[in-house]
């Protein structure tokens, strides 16, 4: 109840000179986080990206039932399946699995994040936010996670899934008992893309006030980096493995490529081709080393969330 | 009037805030042709200029032509400055054509320091091949630019729209078989840069759309590409002159 | 000068106006209503930005959409508070008056003058982006009367504007006014339209519930009872005495604030009485008021009606 002082017609504004430690409700970020995904799973577009994107794992379950069932009828036996299986290296399904996932990831990652904060700068929603007990850490934190947590889960859903039919299908093919480690690698790995994409893309959204054009930005940065490991691949592949060391490094210079090189070096693999299909191909790339690719990765996301931090501002900069 | 509309668009278009990281991303071309070179033992100069050109020069135009097309009405309709060109006293084709011909002119200012920046990283200088580009790259700008715009006017995500078609269509459509390469810019580019076909390895030319000679005299490529310009510019005039366009939020 | 005739305006499924017909003439016409009532689609269809869906509008004999003749007598002044904030605000008006077909020297003398005339002298320099709220407002009247239009539209001006730009805002209307140009205000305020003009249009839901002077549009209202406030020191004896009179319907006693509220259907009639009814019975009055006689009853009347 407040009071008037001296029986006065003012009353009591010394509340507004309150600078204390405020009693503030917990996962206030989750607030913002939660709003921006529901916002953002109203789009049926978004839907169908995210189950597009584990394309390679719906063909695979379709190839391995069709192998299963073709090849345990053949009247020589288990030979046959034995020698597809042998093919069949797990961990690059995983691979391929995530490789191919990418560029869906790509829109996935715009639609979620392109506006995240550009669209908060123009509407100066950001004073909004700022003005309710939530700080910078909540505001960046919650949007952060509004982008990060769809984009593990449109990984992790598929991944797990395929995951546990292998497990109880090819334990005797050696599902498990060829790494049987896969599992909690593939748990490391997976969320490092959630980690890079919503980094990335939160730190471009803060640059804009268009949600547009940051999305396009971001797609720029993909391709253009990506045409750019396409080159390395081919100059690498021309020289037939003879060009110096640094191209096969640079080959992982995209932003899937560093992605796509992290998931090689925590899995220890090069890649096999995809559904065990035998084709010549060309030489396969070693994995990145390790502490370099995932140096970059983090270091990439310090820079953005950085440079979103330095960004979001809870007043109306005035400039000239 | 036209002459200031058209001042007028160029300088928003070319603010530095806003080709900043454009000019970089030319100028970064630069360091790209050297690794290139440097990694690239059995490849030629002239090979690594038609690569670099194909791959990451001419995607780049089409980048820039999706997001400055798109700036010519979407971004006043989203900004909702529209409100103050739409109620001057000025035919509305003419606004149009004057802001287009202002960001075809960015794109291609723009796209011709990546030419050169290319150039001179791979070829250490000037050559038919960078003149031949050249000229492509600014008809490109115009050609991009015109059909973007037209998506723009047509759709609300027009951004996604000229993404995909930038990076998907351009890419795959001129390797496909049969005669679909027609309906696509990159490929009466590439006529246009005399672009040999072929010449780089899978993946690399199919992105380069080099992958397929492409069976297209030099003029034909000039008369297709006119007449894309001129449909859509006109398509555009006319539909910009009857259409309504009032403020509203991003959509993207 | 701009004549409507049943004009509709459809959003999709949502009316933004619904069969309107009026015609405005020179003066200060004030556009009022609730958010949402369809001020901004008005104004949008006599700035020619939409067309109607049904029915027709003219302004000057032409129709406005996308009409350069109608805009280059037209400035608008929108709500919206959207500038190119990379520009200073004598850019942004210099800019606005080349558009409207100034050469450069023209423009660029017309921008200052139009800067200075709505004391924005002290900023003309400085980038919109750091301009106040009511310093944007100043500057959007600016480029709306840069190329001296005869008509001008006003999309909520007083936005944002400190009491002093409110009143100096005022007396720029005042000026317009009376060199003979058409002005429009939009406003769902109605204390600030009552010290703008007398003459309004009263839209709700898209409708025209009303239009012309608010005088006479208060006397249209005579089916419904007038409210009149007597201050005086024996309000219950006031009252006991107005209560026989047959067309007075209910009196309302506030002993606290000494005075009494009535209703009643025949206003000049009570306004006969009145005076001999107190003289005869010696009570007496300190003060009589009208609730009714302002916008807002009048607004309230109409849209609960």
């Amino acid at each position: 109840m407040s009071t008037v002082p001296n029986g006065g017609p003012i009353a009591d504004l010394s509340y507004r000179g309150y600078d204390g430690p405020l009693e503030s409700p917990r996962m206030r970020w989750w607030v913002i986080a939660r709003q921006g995904i529901q916002l953002a799973l109203k789009r049926k577009g978004l839907w169908a990206v995210m189950i597009g994107s584990a394309w390679y794992y719906l063909v695979m379950l379709i190839v391995l039932f069709f192998v299963q069932q073709v090849l345990s009828a053949n009247p020589m036996g288990e030979a046959p399946m034995a020698a597809f299986m042998k093919r069949l290296v797990w961990k690059d399904q995983f691979l391929h699995g995530f490789s191919y996932a990418q560029l869906p990831l790509l829109a996935v990652t715009i639609m979620l994040g392109s506006g995240a904060i550009a669209n908060d700068n123009r509407s100066k929603a950001l004073m909004v936010y700022l003005s309710k007990p939530a700080d910078k850490t909540d505001y960046l934190l919650g949007k952060w996670i509004g982008i990060a947590l769809p984009i593990w889960l449109t990984l992790l859903v598929p991944t797990v899934m395929f995951y546990g039919y292998g497990a109880l299908t090819f334990r005797q093919y050696g599902f498990i008992s060829d790494d049987p480690w896969l599992f909690p690698k593939l748990m490391a790995v997976l969320p490092l893309a959630a980690l890079m994409h919503s980094s990335l893309m939160l730190g471009v959204s803060s640059l804009f006030d268009q949600g547009r054009v940051a999305g396009a930005t971001y797609a720029g940065i993909y391709f253009l980096t990506n045409f750019f490991t396409v080159l390395m691949g081919a100059a690498w592949n021309s020289s037939r493995g003879e060009a110096p060391a640094f191209v096969k490094t640079l080959y992982y210079g995209s932003l899937d490529g560093l992605l796509i090189g992290s998931f090689k070096a925590i899995m220890g693999t090069s890649g096999t081709p995809p559904f065990g299909i035998q084709a010549p191909r060309a030489i396969a790339i070693e994995p990145p080393p390790i502490v370099l690719v995932l140096g970059i990765v983090l270091g990439l996301c310090v820079i953005s969330l950085g440079l979103a931090w330095r960004k979001i501002r809870a007043v109306e900069v005035v400039g000239g | 009037m036209a002459t200031f509309l058209f001042t007028h668009a160029l300088r928003d278009y070319l603010r530095p805030k806003r080709v900043v990281t454009w000019v970089a991303l030319a100028i970064a071309l630069f360091a790209v042709g050297k690794v290139f070179m440097l990694s690239s033992t059995d490849t030629t100069p002239a090979e690594a200029y038609q690569l670099l050109s194909g791959l990451i020069v001419f995607r780049l135009l089409a980048l820039m032509s999706a997001i400055f097309a798109t700036a010519i009405v979407s971004q006043e309709v989203e900004q909702k400055t529209i409100v103050y060109l739409l109620t001057r006293p000025i035919p509305r084709w003419q606004m149009l054509l004057s802001r287009w011909l202002a960001a075809a002119v960015a794109v291609g200012g723009i796209a011709v320091i990546a030419v050169l920046a290319n150039a001179l990283s791979t070829l250490g200088g000037f050559s038919p091949a960078v003149a031949r580009d050249l000229l492509a790259i600014v008809t490109g700008a115009f050609a991009y630019t015109a059909l973007f715009l037209l998506v723009s006017l047509l759709l609300n995500r027009a951004m996604v729209v000229c993404l995909i078609f930038a990076f998907g269509w351009e890419s795959a459509v001129p390797s496909m078989q049969g005669e679909l390469y027609l309906l696509t810019i990159n490929s009466h580019l590439n006529v246009i840069a005399e672009r040999a076909a072929g010449d780089a390895q899978g993946v690399m030319s199919a992105l380069a759309g080099t992958a397929k000679k492409i069976p297209l005299a030099t003029w034909q490529a000039w008369l297709a590409l006119a007449g894309i310009v001129t449909v859509c510019t006109m398509f555009n005039l006319s539909w910009f002159s009857k259409n309504e366009y009032v403020p509203r939020e991003d959509g993207e | 000068m701009i004549v409507m005739d049943s004009v509709s305006r459809w959003y999709g499924q949502v009316i933004g106006v619904n069969d309107v017909s009026y015609q405005i003439g020179p003066g200060v016409t004030a556009l009022l209503g609730m958010n949402g009532a369809g001020k901004s689609t008005l104004m949008r269809l006599i700035t020619g930005q939409v067309r109607p869906t049904t029915g027709s509008i003219t302004v000057f004999g032409e129709e406005p959409f996308a009409n350069p003749g109608v805009f280059e007598r037209v400035g608008y002044c929108p709500e919206i508070d959207n500038f190119y904030e990379y520009m200073s605000g004598r850019e942004f008006v210099y800019t606005m008056a080349r558009m409207n077909g100034m050469n450069d020297a023209t423009a660029k003398a017309r921008a200052g003058e139009m800067m200075e005339r709505v004391n924005m002298g002290h900023a003309l320099d400085r980038k919109i982006a750091g301009y106040s709220k009511g310093m944007r407002q100043r500057v959007k009247l600016a480029q709306a009367m840069v190329h001296n239009p005869d008509v001008i539209l006003l999309d909520e001006p007083l936005n944002g504007l400190d009491p002093v730009g409110r009143r100096e805002f005022m007396g720029y209307l005042g000026e317009f006014s009376a060199q003979g140009k058409t002005i429009i205000v939009s406003s769902h305020i109605l204390f600030e339209v009552e010290q703008m003009t007398r003459s309004i249009m009263l839209l709700n839901r898209g409708r025209l519930l009303a239009a012309g002077d608010v005088r006479t549009i208060r006397e249209y209202l005579d089916r419904y009872p007038h409210r009149i406030r007597i201050e005086t020191p024996q309000p219950r004896e006031l009252a006991s005495r107005l209560i026989a009179l047959p067309y007075v319907l209910k009196v309302d006693l506030d002993e606290w604030s000494q005075a009494i509220e009535l209703q009643t259907r025949e206003l000049n009639q009570f306004y006969e009485v009145l005076p001999q009814l107190v003289l005869n019975e010696n009570i007496p009055i300190r003060g009589v008021t009208s609730p009714d006689n302002n916008l807002e009853s009048i607004f309230k009347y109409l849209i609960e009606a």
